[in-house]
């Protein structure tokens, strides 16, 4: 019967029982490899036992044993951690007051900025100007003083003295003031966007949509 | 958890501050004009036109700050129209030096949206997209005229047609 590895490792240790110490014999008689190896080990086995005591008593252990217990007594006696008080009050700790006042400074930021609230620009303002005769220039800048926009007309031919502006006469609002025609239009016939084109002698629309 | 909760109540608070914030107020229809105005700037006070009344106080201050070169402001003419929506019309005191305008709507901070349209004798000289706002009026800086220069002035009015910008007396 051929041992099994532990069977080995345990007669090599000599804690095998005596019966199966004698089987582990009888096996190393028909294998001569097991019996050199059971000897070479033994004699390894040996040599490390007398080389290293299996008991050995710590040097100055009264020394050891007096700090550890020092130490024991100095985590005892030491003072408990206090607790760190915070200087915000309790109720600015509360979950939602810092989300809160975060929103709170954003929106009074971007309103400065004028992204909302439209603050940000308080006058008139020209977004794009066209000028179809590319010898007249139109510049736009904006007047603080004034709180005006301010678009100047470079390239325009000077008006001779004598011409006639046609000046509209308030004296006669009913000659010069244009032609209003007045008329009552079914909902139903005027769709969003709808328009209505009235020809006459002056240019002049009116509807009847409410618009502000 | 709490992260989740802090944009929450964040974008909440956003959401409803920037709503009551961008509330465009409520107007009855037309009840916002645009006065226009054809000004006629002269530095010197035997350069002014006669017959023309020179522009009150307030707005002759309020030119001088813009057109500082000259010295007297006088009115030409004047003119103003309703703004409706979906509606053009003309601003014009003089029928040589007018606006047409187109009524865009409104933006939501209360300023009115205008497509404009500056003309000198019969053409379209220069075209614009505008935002008036209330008490800040937009300057037009047009030819030379006689000894001085001609001005265009748009504004926008809240009510009935308006007072005129004149000093007669």
């Amino acid at each position: 019967m051929k041992p099994s590895e532990e069977q080995w490792n345990r007669w090599i240790d000599g804690d095998l029982p005596p019966e199966e110490v004698e089987a582990m014999e009888a096996a190393a008689r028909e294998m001569p490899e097991l019996a050199e190896d059971q000897a070479f080990f033994s004699r390894l086995s040996d040599d490390l036992k007398q080389t290293f005591p299996a008991e050995r008593t710590p040097p100055f252990a009264d020394f050891f044993n007096s700090h550890l217990q020092k130490q024991i007594r100095d985590l005892e006696e030491a003072p408990a951690p206090v607790e760190r008080r915070s200087w915000w009050p309790d109720w600015m700790r509360l979950s939602w007051v810092v989300p809160l006042a975060a929103a709170a400074v954003l929106v009074f930021a971007l309103t400065q900025i004028g992204v909302i609230g439209g603050h940000g620009v308080s006058g008139s303002q020209i977004v794009y100007a066209y000028t179809p005769d590319e010898s007249i220039e139109a510049q736009v800048d904006f007047n603080e003083d004034a709180n005006a926009t301010v678009m100047r007309l470079q390239g325009l031919d000077p008006l001779p003295t004598g011409f006639d502006l046609l000046l509209a006469d308030g004296s006669r609002p009913e000659v010069n003031r244009p032609i209003v025609v007045e008329a009552d239009l079914p909902d139903d016939d005027f769709d969003d966007g709808a328009a209505f084109v009235f020809v006459g002698p002056q240019t002049q629309f009116t509807s009847h949509r409410a618009t502000y | 958890m709490g992260a989740v909760r802090f944009i929450g109540v964040l974008l909440g608070t956003l959401f409803f501050t920037s709503a009551l914030a961008e509330e465009a107020p409520k107007e009855t229809e037309g009840s916002k004009r645009l006065w226009g105005a054809l000004i006629f700037a002269s530095k010197e006070a035997g350069d002014k036109r006669p017959g023309f009344a020179d522009a009150d106080a307030e707005l002759a201050a309020t030119l001088g700050k813009v057109f500082a070169e000259f010295h007297h402001f006088q009115v030409l003419g004047e003119d103003d129209e309703a703004l409706f929506k979906t509606t053009h019309s003309w601003v014009a005191p003089s029928k040589q030096l007018c606006v047409k305008f187109d009524s865009k709507g409104r933006t939501k901070d209360g300023g009115i949206k205008l497509d404009l349209q500056l003309w000198n004798q019969g053409k379209a000289i220069v075209k614009t997209d505008a935002v008036f706002k209330k008490d800040s009026p937009v300057f037009i800086e047009g030819p030379e005229w006689a000894k001085g220069r001609l001005l265009y002035i748009l504004k926008l009015k809240d009510g009935q047609r308006a007072t005129p910008a004149s000093d007669q007396g």
